[in-house]
C-alpha cells in the first residue's frame, strides 16, 4: 500500500459526524442560561431550545416554559411537523426529550422507549407522504430511530438486571414499539433496525427468565399456575409478546 | 456574559463535530463519545465564561483539543472501555451514496479505525489531527506542546506505524 492509498483510506474517517439531535441537545445543556430573543430566527431557535432544556431541569417552571412555547402557535406547528433533515427537527427532538425527561424523571428506559416511539411516528409520517424525494429523509429518520432504540434497549437491559419490577412495567412499551415497527416495515416492504430488535428480544428473554424464576418461588392460585404454564409454552416458541402478556396478568 | 456566550456558541458550532469525531476515534463508542464531548464543552465553557479580558485563552482550538485529550485520558483511567459492535460506524456516516457504497465505505472505515487503535496513542492523535482534522503542523504543535519539527517527524512515523498495522492485517 503506498502513502497516497493510505491517506485516501484515512480520509474516509472524515465522514464520521455526530447526531444532530445530540448537537442541539448538548448545546442547550452547555449554555444553560436564558438569553434575550434576538431578531435572527436561527438565534431564536437556539434560545427556545436553551429555555426548554433549562426549565426541564426545574419542574416547577416547566409548565411556564411549555405555555410560552405553545403561545407562539405558528412556530410550534412548524417545529412539531418537522422531520429528520428539516431545519427545526433538532429542536423538536430536544423538546420531546425534555418533555419525557420531565414526565419520566430517572426512568431512562421509558424515556428512550417513548423517544423511539416518536421516531417511529416520524418514519410513519414520511411513509405516509409517499414522496420519492423522501429517501434521504427516510434514511435519516431510520438512523434516528435505530440510535434511540439502541439506547432504550441498553437502559432496558440495565433495568432487567437492577430493577426487574420496573423492567416488567417498561416491557409494555416494548411490545407497543415492536408492533408499530412491524406495521411500518409492512408499509415499507423492508425491515430495518434488526440489530436493535435482536438486542431487545434478548433483553426481553432475560426479563421473562427472571419473572419465571420469581413466580416459581411464589405460591400461586390455580388460575395463575395455568397462566404461568401458558407463558412458559409461549416462551419456548419464542412468542415473547404472549409470554409477557401472561406474566402481566399474573402480576396484576 | 452574553458576549461570552455568543462567542462560545460560535466556538461550539465550529468544533463540536471535530471534537466528537476525535473522541469517537479514541473510544469507539458513539454514546461514550457524546458524553465525553459534552463534558469537553462543559469544561471549556466553564473556563470561558469566568475568564476576564486578561485571562482570555489565546488559542481556543488548542485549548479545546487539550481538554478533549485530558477527558479521554481520565476516561481510560476511570473506566473499562467496551468494544463497540462493528456496524455502529455505518450509522454515523452522512453520505448520499447508495446503501451498497455506504456499506463498503463503512467496512473500510472499520478497518482503518481498528488499525488506528492498534498504534500508539500519540501516533493516533497525530494522524487524526493531520489527516482527518486537517490541522497544520503549527496548529498540532500548539495542541501537543511540541515543536513543529518534532511533529513532522512524529506524523511520518505515525503513518509508517499505521501502514505496518494495515499491511500486517492484510497478510493475516
Amino acid at each position: 500500500m503506498n502513502e497516497k492509498e493510505l491517506l485516501n483510506q484515512v480520509s474516509l474517517l472524515k465522514n464520521i459526524k455526530p447526531r444532530q439531535e445530540w448537537v442541539v441537545f448538548a448545546k442547550s445543556r452547555i449554555m444553560g442560561t436564558m438569553n434575550e430573543f434576538s431578531p435572527s430566527p436561527i438565534n431564536w431557535v437556539g434560545q427556545i431550545g436553551q429555555m426548554i432544556m433549562f426549565y426541564s431541569r426545574k419542574p416547577a417552571f416547566a409548565m411556564a416554559a411549555f405555555a410560552i412555547l405553545l403561545g407562539s402557535g405558528f412556530f410550534v406547528q412548524i417545529v412539531r411537523q418537522s422531520l429528520p433533515g428539516d431545519t427545526f427537527y433538532g429542536l423538536k427532538a430536544a423538546t420531546q426529550q425534555a418533555q419525557f425527561t420531565l414526565a419520566l424523571g430517572n426512568n431512562q428506559s421509558l424515556l428512550y422507549f417513548n423517544l423511539a416511539q416518536k421516531r417511529l411516528d416520524d418514519i410513519n409520517t414520511i411513509v405516509g407522504q409517499n414522496n420519492t424525494q423522501n429517501t434521504k429523509q427516510l434514511s435519516s429518520a431510520i438512523k434516528e430511530f435505530q440510535t434511540t432504540s439502541a439506547r432504550a434497549t441498553k437502559e432496558f437491559a440495565l433495568l432487567v438486571e437492577n430493577d426487574p419490577k420496573k423492567a416488567l412495567q417498561a416491557s409494555r412499551e416494548i411490545i407497543e414499539l415492536q408492533n408499530t415497527k412491524i406495521q411500518i416495515e409492512k408499509a415499507l416492504g423492508t425491515k430495518f433496525g434488526e440489530q436493535e430488535s435482536n438486542d431487545l428480544e434478548n433483553a426481553t428473554k432475560a426479563l421473562l427468565e427472571n419473572e419465571f424464576s420469581d413466580l416459581d418461588s411464589r405460591t400461586l392460585t390455580e388460575q395463575q399456575l395455568v397462566l404461568l404454564n401458558e407463558a412458559k409454552n409461549a416462551f419456548t416458541k419464542s412468542d415473547y409478546q404472549t409470554a409477557l402478556e401472561k406474566v402481566w396478568t399474573i402480576s396484576n | 456574559m452574553q458576549k461570552n456566550q455568543k462567542k462560545f456558541e460560535k466556538i461550539y458550532d465550529q468544533y463540536n463535530a471535530r471534537i466528537f469525531r476525535f473522541i469517537y476515534l479514541k473510544v469507539s463508542s458513539q454514546e461514550i463519545a457524546e458524553d465525553l464531548a459534552s463534558e469537553v464543552f462543559m469544561k471549556a465553557w466553564s473556563s470561558f465564561a469566568k475568564a476576564t479580558e486578561d485571562e482570555k485563552v489565546e488559542n481556543i482550538q488548542a485549548y479545546i483539543y487539550q481538554i478533549a485529550r485530558n477527558v479521554i485520558a481520565d476516561h481510560y483511567r476511570a473506566k473499562n472501555v467496551q468494544a463497540v459492535p462493528l456496524g455502529e460506524t455505518a450509522e454515523m456516516i452522512e453520505s448520499e451514496d447508495s446503501p451498497e457504497k455506504k456499506a463498503i465505505v463503512s467496512l473500510e472505515m472499520e478497518r482503518i479505525k481498528e488499525a488506528l487503535k492498534g498504534i500508539h496513542d500519540d501516533y493516533q492523535d497525530l494522524i487524526i489531527f493531520r489527516y482527518v482534522d486537517e490541522l497544520s503542523y503549527a496548529e498540532i504543535a500548539g495542541i501537543t506542546g511540541k515543536t513543529e519539527d518534532s511533529i513532522r517527524v512524529g506524523v511520518h512515523r505515525a503513518l509508517q506505524a499505521l501502514k505496518q498495522r494495515l499491511e500486517g492485517e492484510m497478510e493475516v
